[in-house]
């Protein structure tokens, strides 16, 4: 007889084998999962070693921070259960929440604050600011400590309760010890979310599982402050550069919420019966046009001027938003329209475009014609759209252009070049910063006109040093409104930079998502998704 | 035979290194300063100097590379300069992906491609061969983009067989992995199944001419056999080249469709290293794809031998 290599059982063995291996993961889990596309990718995890926005937000789901921003930009306690402040306001004594713990199950104690601190002031300005005012920190017990001042500084809280870059999130003592120049690679915080390293794929995703141990706060949950409930199990960035193949995934219900919608793509969403646009973050970015200080032509302040005569925040805004008018604010406020320090003050020349203007201040600088090098970040369409009309309109206005189309690493590298524009220099940049952190003369990176210390284009402007150390003297908000139109009087007439309007970011989401809140950075407590 | 086999495996080191070394001065020499983009819009120059200090970008060239070298012999790949990941633990994340994406376009190009190539020569110069080179220079012409966006638009927006994007791993079983490459497979197939078809019509027409076909044919062989047996297996050497080639480039990545379709495949993993100048990812998988080429290549030197008895002996 002959012999048979299987019998009849191992073959329903081997179907029902095959079976499991196809349906595979198909086992139902109750597990709530919410599957987001934000704008760039996670390439890192620690938000003192970059500044990135990316890190940024998604630090927010892992980390903690002891103060924190509400809707209305007042600072609110995050961890910090009470605080007092002296009658002499040199003393800030900060008590923890109780029921604070790490995700690894290590309680939340002073050492680790103050440690936090101390690492995040030597990167963050408003940090180094802080710095210069402390004399000491001061450990009471685990859960108490003080911050004690050489002098008094009304911003303390501010700087505390920063929400943008670079954030003070409060890691375990060990990790707050590594090298501020050495990144933390071991995402153990007290959020309300942990995240998974081994599922982590820079590129591609990274994954978030709800903190069971996290108490919120009782309070309702408000921009960065307030409680934050973790109400979905499993949060899964997903990476997918494709911005049409993410719209598509949307409108197909394979992710949930997508932040940066471009404009040409809306009428899809706006198509669609399951889902809806929304514009989270109420102040948005702006875009703005940086001049080299450092080299000729631009360190004459005429030609500088020209500039702003030539460019329109309208055109700008058009080539990218078309006629999505609702999207875009033409804005003359440096510290942003919306904002507690809005004003108009001194924004003359970019609110009104003048060629004719711009010409007789090119005749009267004595511009010889040298070619204007335009670093132009041809890579993404925003950018790309908008220093093309920015060189249309200098060439309009008379100047000789050097269109240089390269992408955003060189324009990264370029920057930070001090060398003549001919020598792998520049003269034009152009940039993007949210509101939250220009609203604000003490996060402004273009009021500080600290010459060689200043951002890119590198300002140097004795008066408007002298108005931000006034404003970070100043013991009122009276004080600090008026200082601040007195800075952006100076900034305009010397033009640090030119603001180039405002615009919204817009996300869209599927309209079975409840509980997203508005704010400066996209946050995923609070938020359900009930079948 | 094995003779051969070991030279060949030789020859991969100098290629490779060769490789490996224009790629390194290349990327160098190309305007872009990772610690820069690393250290983010409020980095101090000072903070952005001391990131490039620890990660030896302030270091002469050939030091960096030298560094590089004696990782590389202790079989360490370095570590991503912005996630800090080991380059060879992102490498391995993005090979499946890429490498089922590869074997099933390449499975469903030679399914679909040989047999229309091997009609097609059989009704030379008649209305199915004209059909099928009309196909074929169609896949050649529309972008995989466009292929990709259009089976999109049908398959998953409209009809909700198949997902818009996203890879299911092998681990998460195998028929949800094959549906989920369904339609990145179909679109790259529309490109290689023309390549192939082609190549296959071109080999088959040559050999169907000769003499011992027509003897064949004399001798009342059966059309299958004669196609299938006598004719395929001698336009082998050709056909096998291309299926080899078009393995190949799959495997070094496919980034358009990889994009539009979101798999997170080694295309998409070097692409994006080299726009964000992570150089130590560029090198791994440039060092990887050379290697990968070299044993493709010699995989397919060893299949002629199957088709070609003179090879073998």
């Amino acid at each position: 007889m002959k012999k048979t290599w299987m019998t009849g059982r191992s073959w329903i063995r081997a179907v029902a084998a095959t079976g499991v291996l196809l349906a595979g993961g198909a086992a139902a889990s109750a597990e709530s999962v919410l599957r987001i596309k934000m704008v760039g990718d996670l390439k890192q995890i620690d938000p003192i070693w970059t500044s990135s926005f990316p890190v940024r937000d998604m630090a927010y789901l892992v980390w903690d921070t002891l103060f924190a921003m509400d809707k209305d930009y007042k600072v609110q306690p995050q961890m910090v259960g009470k605080y007092d402040v002296s009658a002499d306001a040199k003393i800030y004594t900060l008590t923890l929440r109780d029921g604070l713990k790490w995700h690894d199950g290590g309680d939340v104690t002073s050492a680790d604050c103050i440690a936090s601190l101390e690492r995040w002031m030597t990167k963050d300005p408003l940090g180094g600011e802080l710095k210069k005012y402390l004399d000491r920190f001061e450990k009471v017990d685990d859960k108490t400590f003080k911050l004690v001042l050489k002098e008094p500084w009304g911003l303390t809280l501010t700087a505390l309760g920063k929400p943008s870059s670079y954030v003070p999130f409060m890691m375990p003592e060990r990790l707050a010890r590594t090298p501020p120049d050495k990144d933390v690679t071991t995402p153990v915080g007290s959020g309300p979310y942990m995240m998974k390293m081994d599922e982590w794929q820079p590129g591609a995703k990274a994954v978030y599982v709800r903190n069971p141990n996290y108490v919120p706060r009782s309070e309702p949950a408000s921009f960065m402050a307030g409680g934050k409930i973790a109400k979905i199990d499993r949060i899964e960035r997903i990476h997918i550069p494709d911005e049409v193949s993410a719209v598509n995934a949307l409108l197909a219900g394979e992710i949930d919420y997508m932040e940066g919608v471009p404009p040409d793509m809306l009428p899809l969403i706006e198509r669609s019966k399951d889902v809806e646009m929304m514009i989270r973050d109420p102040l948005g970015k702006s875009v703005q046009v940086v001049l080299n200080h450092k080299q000729p032509p631009f360190d004459n302040v005429k030609m500088r001027q020209a500039v702003q005569y030539a460019l329109s925040q309208k055109d700008f805004q058009e080539a990218y938003f078309g006629d999505k008018t609702k999207l875009y604010k033409i804005c003359p406020a440096i510290f942003f329209c919306g904002a507690p320090y809005e004003t108009d003050v001194n924004s003359e020349r970019y609110m009104n475009q003048n060629f004719d203007k711009a010409k007789a201040l090119l005749k009267e600088a004595g511009y010889d014609g040298t070619p204007i090098i335009v670093l132009h970040q041809s890579d993404q369409k925003e950018f790309d759209d908008y220093m093309t009309v920015a060189v249309q309109a200098l060439r309009k206005a008379g100047f000789v252009v050097d269109d240089q189309r390269i992408d955003a690493a060189s324009v990264f590298s370029r920057r930070a070049s001090k060398a003549p524009a001919n020598q792998g220099g520049w003269h034009i940049f152009s940039t993007g910063w949210g509101g939250v952190d220009l609203m604000n003369p003490a996060t402004n990176v273009f009021v500080t006109g600290a010459c060689d210390s200043a951002w890119f284009g590198w300002p140097c402007d004795e008066e408007l040093q002298k108005l931000r150390a006034a404003f970070f003297a100043a013991r009122t908000d009276e004080e600090r409104k008026a200082t601040a139109i007195k800075l952006q009087a100076r900034a305009n007439d010397i033009v640090t930079f030119i603001p180039m309007g405002q615009n919204f970011i817009v996300g869209a989401k599927s309209k079975k998502l409840q509980g997203l809140l508005d704010g400066p950075v996209s946050s995923f407590w609070n938020v359900s998704k009930p079948n | 035979m094995i003779r051969y086999i070991a030279l060949r495996l030789l020859a991969l080191l100098p290629v490779a290194g060769c490789v490996v070394i224009a790629v390194f001065m290349l990327l160098h020499l190309s305007p872009g300063d990772p610690a820069a983009m690393v250290a983010g819009d409020l980095a101090s120059p000072e903070q952005i100097a001391r990131i490039r200090a620890r990660l030896h970008l302030d270091q002469p060239l050939y030091l960096q590379f030298a560094i590089w070298l004696i990782n590389l012999l202790h079989l360490d790949l370095g570590f991503s300069v912005f996630s800090d990941q080991p380059v060879a633990r992102l490498i391995a994340q993005r090979l499946e992906p890429t490498l089922m994406l590869a074997l099933t376009t390449t499975i469903l190009s030679v399914a679909i491609a040989v047999p229309l190539g091997i009609l097609a020569a059989w009704k030379a110069r008649r209305p199915i061969d004209r059909l099928a080179m009309g196909m074929s220079v169609l896949g050649f012409s529309v972008p995989a983009f466009v292929v990709g966006y259009g089976l999109i638009y049908v398959f998953s927006i409209n009809l909700g067989w198949f997902p818009v994007q996203g890879y299911k791993p092998i681990s998460s079983g195998l028929a949800a992995c094959l549906h989920s490459l369904t339609l990145p497979s179909v679109t790259l197939a529309f490109v290689f199944s023309a390549l192939v078809a082609r190549v296959t019509r071109a080999a088959m027409l040559e050999i169907l001419a000769e003499d011992y076909m027509r003897t064949a044919r004399a001798k009342g062989a059966a059309t299958a056999r004669l196609l299938w047996i006598h004719a395929l297996k001698n336009a082998g050497v050709p056909v096998m080249t291309v299926i080899g080639v078009s393995f190949a480039a799959l495997v070094g990545g496919v980034v358009v469709t990889e994009s539009v379709f979101n798999i997170p495949g080694v295309g998409r993993l070097t692409i994006d290293a080299i726009l964000h100048r992570d150089y130590p990812i560029v090198q791994g998988v440039i060092l990887m794809f050379s290697a990968l080429l070299i044993l493709i290549n010699l995989a397919v030197d060893l299949s002629y031998a199957l088709f070609d008895p003179r090879i073998r002996s």
